[in-house]
């Protein structure tokens, strides 16, 4: 900046001008002071700590501040608030002294002020003796009239920013809680439902055992050990294969009803020989006949009660080890078992895909378990929800030194490139429904679980169309 | 007209009706079968563990006019869902008139509105099911496939509803007298 040219009045003369600098129109304002005695008793010298304007006490002064800084206060009902401090240049007592009113703030000294003092007669007094003074005077009050409304709009926006924020913060925390209340009833369910199905499986071994001692101790007919043995040993056979059989043993047992001929069909073809001779040489049903096929079914049942048993013990370990609360320290984790326990829970959401895994089996990652266990959740669930007609859903581990990266594919329609960024913003939801109703969540709370991980989630194209996340996750703590 | 269809059917044999059940897991599809046992008597059962297994039936059936009566299926099934194969069902004019029963784990609100407005969903059974129940459900919906369809109730009256198809065997012959 050119140095500001002088008059002999000894103040710049294009003070009044746009490109006059705040320093420039105090020095002036400083210069006047200095040459006129009648300004300069105006001045006041005021010490930290005194008020110099007090929250609803009337004003009708307007105070330049020269030197020094003094704070604004304001009650509210959570107690006075600070509002903001001023230095030297900024004019203090605006809105009361204009506006006749009360004072807005409290005006508190925090470093030694020196300031000008002015009222309505020294203001009528300046334009007649000093218009260069008074014209320095307008010059600050319109700038800081400007500013004031410039910092008020900001304020607004900040406000509405915050408030954003505050929302997509509370709905965030909202789903957290959410989740954590859903994964300690989940995991109080679990630890409840494995007393029951112990005592099943229990059961299960008991009867075995006790029936097995009944059908093959020495009193009892050979064949009830054959189909007893038979029975706890072979598996039901396909639908077609038993439609088959029917048919032919319709031709053979014209004279046995549809609900003998069907336990006959499902039992192996070296016991359905025996039995088929049976009743072709009885010409009926003996009793002796009806116990063996009753046998083959006690066993073939008690098999079906102890597999159904391990099933619903199997599914709950994997809810368990899902619902592992998140406060727990981080440890390693087998990859495959932890994405194994996240395809259980979804199963009935995988039937209608296929799946393909390529997962080796002895790689482990650095993670929560529960917060890995959802971001697997997550990820498949979206991707099943991709492909509303059924799909391919690929999942593959690679490791590299460091890291291991895990992609989660799928062969739907794909993200459209105007919303890869978007996907993962919160409260961007693609599924609307009231059934498939999604809160926009799932992505943004998979990205933040990554990121605890020591992570990172990014999204690209699977070749030939769909989606395919990436997840890297560090193989030993970071 | 209810005079002739009497006449008609007492003179001939009843074909079979049939029960198509599907599911996809083998012990739950076993288990279902065996507490249809008590109407194994009268119909044909079908067991199906998937959908083009149950499509191959169901020409089976027609072939040697079997109607089917009634469609039990379960919801999820791999590749599709019952509801689109009960929607199919009830697409083709041979088995629209049967009975559509889905019994489930699984169907959300969606899925059940469209069984309800697009297959004609009769019944939702959520499982796990009861004996009881399971034959109660198959007994109402046989009894109202016998009566809607006009088929002399007779053959059915021990193992079906016996007072409403009692009370449809006395209204068809006081129409007969009048």
């Amino acid at each position: 900046m050119k140095p500001t040219p002088k008059t002999t009045s000894g103040y710049p003369h294009n003070l009044t001008s746009p490109s006059a600098t705040l320093g420039e129109i105090l020095g002036a304002l400083e210069q006047l002071i200095k040459n006129n005695p009648f300004l300069a008793r105006q001045i006041e010298h005021l010490p930290a700590g005194y008020i110099l304007l007090r929250e609803g006490k009337p004003n009708k002064f307007l105070y330049l501040l020269l030197h020094g800084q003094v704070q604004f206060f304001k009650h509210t009902p959570f107690g006075e608030v600070y509002v903001s401090s001023h230095e030297a240049g900024e004019l203090l007592g605006v809105n009361s002294y204009v506006s006749h009113t009360t004072s807005f703030c409290t005006c508190k000294v925090t470093q030694p002020v020196r300031c000008l003092r002015l009222d309505p007669h020294l203001e009528i007094h300046l334009s007649e003796v000093l218009p260069q003074a008074r014209k320095l005077l307008d010059k600050l009050i319109t700038a800081n009239l400007a500013s004031r409304y410039r910092k008020a709009v900001s304020l607004q926006i900040e406000l509405i920013e915050a408030n954003q924020h505050l929302k997509e913060t509370r709905n965030k925390l909202i789903h957290q809680e959410k989740l954590a209340t859903l994964g300690q009833m989940v995991a109080g369910l679990a630890h409840e439902l494995n007393n029951p199905i112990s005592a099943m499986l229990r059961a299960c071994d008991h009867i075995t055992d006790t029936l097995h001692h009944f059908f093959t101790s020495t009193t009892s007919p050979d064949k009830w050990r054959e189909f007893w043995q038979a029975g706890t040993e072979s598996l039901t056979p396909d639908t077609p294969t038993v439609r088959q059989t029917i048919k032919e043993l319709k031709l053979l047992l014209p004279h046995t009803t549809q609900a003998v001929i069907r336990q006959i069909a499902q039992i192996p073809s070296t016991l359905r020989e025996i039995i088929i001779n049976k009743i072709q040489s009885q010409r009926t049903i003996s009793k002796e006949t009806e116990s063996l096929l009753d046998i083959y079914d006690i066993a073939t049942l008690i098999h079906t009660l102890e597999t159904s048993a391990i099933q619903i013990s199997h599914l709950v370990n994997s809810l368990k080890n899902y619902a592992r609360p998140s406060s727990a320290p981080p440890c390693q984790v087998n990859l495959k078992e932890s994405i194994h326990n996240s395809l259980i829970i979804l199963g009935s959401l995988l039937r209608q895909h296929h799946t393909e895994l390529q997962i080796p089996n002895d790689l482990y990652v650095w993670a929560h378990p529960g917060d890995l266990g959802q971001i697997w959740t997550n990820l498949i669930k979206n991707a099943c929800e991709a492909m509303p007609a059924g799909g391919l859903l690929k999942i593959a581990a690679k490791p590299d030194d460091d890291f291991i990266t895990v992609t989660i594919s799928d062969n739907g329609p794909g993200v459209p490139p105007h919303l890869k960024e978007k996907i993962f913003e919160l409260n961007y939801t693609t599924k609307t429904g009231a059934e498939n109703f999604g809160l926009g969540l799932g992505l943004p709370i998979t990205i933040g679980l990554v990121a605890r991980a020591g992570g990172k989630l990014t999204l690209t194209d699977t070749p030939g169309g769909g989606a395919t996340f990436q997840v890297t996750l560090p193989r030993k703590a970071l | 007209m209810a005079t002739s269809f009497i006449i008609q059917s007492m003179n001939r044999a009843p074909a079979s009706l049939a029960i198509l059940c599907l599911e996809d897991e083998r012990e739950v599809l076993k288990a279902i079968i065996r507490d249809l046992a008590p109407f194994e008597e009268k119909f044909r059962i079908e067991p199906a563990s998937n959908v083009s297994e149950a499509r191959e039936i169901l020409v089976e059936l027609k072939r040697g006019g079997h109607p089917l009566a009634l469609a039990l299926c379960d919801h999820l099934l791999p590749g599709t869902t019952g509801t689109e194969f009960l929607v199919e069902l009830n697409k083709d004019p041979a088995t629209q008139p049967a009975r559509k029963v889905l019994i489930t784990a699984h169907a959300g609100l969606q899925e059940t509105i469209q069984a309800v407005n697009e297959a004609g969903l009769n019944y939702y059974i959520s499982k796990p099911w009861t004996a009881e129940q399971l034959q109660q459900v198959v007994r109402d919906e046989l009894t109202a496939y016998i009566l809607q369809q006009k088929i002399n109730p007779i053959h059915y009256l021990a193992i079906l509803n016996t007072p409403q198809l009692a009370q449809a065997i006395a209204t068809s012959n006081l129409e007969t007298d009048t």
